[in-house]
């Protein structure tokens, strides 16, 4: 059986976001990480590995900067790793993304095909049920627990209030949510093993059709402004607080009218 | 300026990682308990940073001297008393495979770099610190053993240690001379007598040792009878441009906690980052930081060029460590009332700071060493 496991890097949630003057988010490699949300995936993966002896393979899309998220799914066990080359980055579109990672899907024979629920940066959790729609497959969001029964996919998934237990037949598409799996810490002999594997490389015009149809993008980032700071209401009394509090709001924030 | 490769940057990368998740979070706790977090050491063992130094023939990595120094700098950053066990073992793996047979080597080695063993320096005695040529431990032969006999005291890991590396007056011919042995805790004649109350560096333990009759056998001579002396300089060499890393860390993460809180810190209506004076602190610390982390680097390409760095290792370690000092106790004073407290890590960094200008060669011994070469 083989598992396709999509990663992404990421901006390091820790790291100082810093703007140019498009409004563009300056990114290098000092300030990119593997996504969370993939690395839960990418353990899940490399367990079921070790467990039943699958095939894993990691798959990312980027500029040379996505190519450390692969070799860190290697270094964490992954069999192979592709890399869908993007150094215009018109794969930050979902709706291309998930065509792209759909046909990388198909190609490499997935049975099973995981990823984050939403990405740590831009949040908006679009790609893998895409990638499901477009492969025409079940799939199973915020899952934090898996394992398969035969040809079943018995799943927990993260819903509202609790927990919902859905069970899938394979082939299907698994996103994980934070608690999936710890992920370990790739040792110092990994990382180096990692050095000697070849990364596998595909450029996104072999994959890519159209975008232009329902496409949307970013025209520019910001920060949020910073929150202005709050007046603390004091008095002797309650009944003196709860009148200054009343003409502050009648008065300065209007909105209240005839208190 | 050494740019680091793809390779090492993935390395550091993972560590930096290793550091905030698993070390940092531990941080406090190991100060305020003072004991040695062994589990935590054998998590570094496993994670393969403490193979990085270690030859390959050893199970090791062998990576760059420069990696090395940024990823010390980086465990004193997260621990310091946890990057001194780091430390003290890697100055120890370096001497081992430099001076030591490969049977010794294949002894010890592989076991240090996957953390499974601690390994000890048994240098220092009650009149003997700086000054080694005034230890008084004896190592005498006697038939196919050394005989030891003596006490240490400030021995960096002492009562966790699995293997012991003791410098002793020995007779060789008819001259007297320094021997270096190699001696492991199952050998009898090894007593730890107590770990002393530090006022920084908790976790990492400080012992007092006594050796009583300790039989080493002859093939556990490291380098020659006699060659003690050249076997500690060489490695106190490499430790001095070790201390100086871990100075670089210790500072660092004082000088970005100053940075942090004097952004959130309101005063008179602005953030105190926001005045002159607490800028101008922040300021000398990031032109201090910069300038040693420029000096440990020139002397680390010296040190893969081949070349000796005697005299620039005590520099460093003389630089590093009394900015570690000045930076910890101005971020302390940034901090202000709250620094004092220990709601915050500032007064922890200032408080291990403090043993840098002190161990691995007082820092008046390392301006000695360095007055001769330069009056030479």
């Amino acid at each position: 059986m083989r598992i396709a496991v999509f990663v992404k890097q990421v901006m390091d949630p820790e790291a100082v976001l810093a703007f140019d003057e498009s409004g563009a988010l300056v990114q290098n490699e000092q300030n990119l990480i593997i996504d969370a949300y993939s690395e839960y995936a990418v353990e899940r993966a490399v367990q079921l590995k070790e467990e039943l002896g699958f095939e894993v393979i990691a798959v990312t899309i980027g500029d040379e900067n996505s190519i450390p998220a692969v070799r860190h799914a290697l270094s964490m066990g992954c069999s192979e790793a592709y890399q869908v080359s993007d150094p215009d980055q018109l794969c930050t579109i979902p709706e291309l993304k998930a065509q792209v990672l759909a046909a990388v899907a198909k190609e490499v024979s997935a049975d099973l095909v995981m990823g984050g629920c939403m990405s740590a940066d831009t949040g908006r959790a679009q790609v893998m049920p895409r990638v499901a729609e477009i492969l025409g497959l079940p799939h199973v969001n915020k899952v934090v627990e898996m394992r398969l029964e035969g040809n079943l996919v018995c799943t927990k998934s993260e819903v509202n209030d609790g927990i919902a237990e859905i069970d899938v037949q394979l082939p299907a598409v698994i996103c994980a949510q934070e608690g999936l799996a710890e992920p370990r810490y790739p040792s110092m002999w990994d990382i180096m093993q990692t050095r000697k594997k070849t990364i596998q490389t595909r450029s996104v015009n072999e994959y890519a059709t159209s975008c232009a149809s329902t496409s949307h993008l970013a025209v520019v980032l910001r920060l949020k402004e910073a929150r202005k700071s709050g007046s603390i209401i004091e008095g002797e009394t309650l009944s003196e607080v709860v009148q200054k509090a009343v003409s502050a709001l009648r008065d300065e924030a209007k909105v209240l009218w005839g208190a | 300026m050494h740019v680091f490769n793809e390779e090492e940057r993935e390395i550091l990368t993972a560590v930096k990682r290793f550091c905030e998740d698993r070390i940092k979070p531990a941080a406090s706790a190991i100060d305020e308990e003072d004991v040695f977090p062994r589990e935590l050491y054998t998590e570094l063992g496993k994670a393969g940073i403490l193979a990085l130094t270690a030859p390959e023939e050893y199970g090791g990595l062998e990576i760059s001297v420069h990696c090395w120094l940024e990823c010390l700098s980086l465990i004193s950053a997260a621990s310091a008393s946890l990057s001194m066990s780091v430390t003290a073992c890697s100055s120890l793996m370096f001497l081992v495979s430099r001076f030591a047979s490969e049977e010794l080597g294949q002894k010890c080695l592989p076991k240090l770099a996957t953390g499974e063993a601690i390994m000890c320096a048994c240098i220092t005695e009650p009149n003997a610190g700086s000054d080694v040529s005034s230890i008084a431990t004896t190592a005498v032969l006697d038939g196919e053993h050394y005989l030891v006999n003596g006490s240490k005291i400030f021995i960096t890991s002492g009562s966790v240690a699995d293997y012991f590396v003791i410098f002793a007056k020995t007779r060789v011919g008819d001259k007297e001379g320094l021997i270096c042995l190699l001696a492991d805790k199952t050998m009898p004649g090894i007593r730890i007598t107590r770990d002393e109350k530090k006022l920084g560096m908790r976790g990492s333990v400080t012992s007092e040792l006594w050796f009583e009759d300790l039989r080493v056998p002859i093939d556990h001579v490291i380098g020659n009878a006699g060659d003690g002396f050249k076997v500690a300089y060489n490695t106190l060499e490499r430790g001095r441009l070790y201390v100086a890393a871990m100075g670089l860390g210790i500072a660092r993460a004082a000088q970005e906690a100053a940075v942090e809180y004097s952004k959130t810190r309101v005063q008179y209506g602005k953030p105190i980052c926001k005045y002159q004076a607490i800028q101008n602190k922040l300021v000398d610390m990031e032109i201090g930081i910069d300038a040693g982390h420029a000096l440990v680097h020139s002397i680390a390409e010296r040190i893969e060029r081949g070349e000796q760095t005697i005299k620039q290792a005590s520099c460093a370690k003389v630089f590093c460590s009394e900015l570690a000092e000045r930076v910890t106790a101005e971020a302390l004073q940034v901090f202000g009332g709250y620094g004092y407290c220990k709601d915050y890590p500032v007064e922890r960094y200032f408080r291990d700071a403090k043993a840098l200008p002190i161990f691995e060669g007082a820092n008046e011994v390392q301006r000695n060493i360095i007055g001769k070469v330069i009056l030479a």
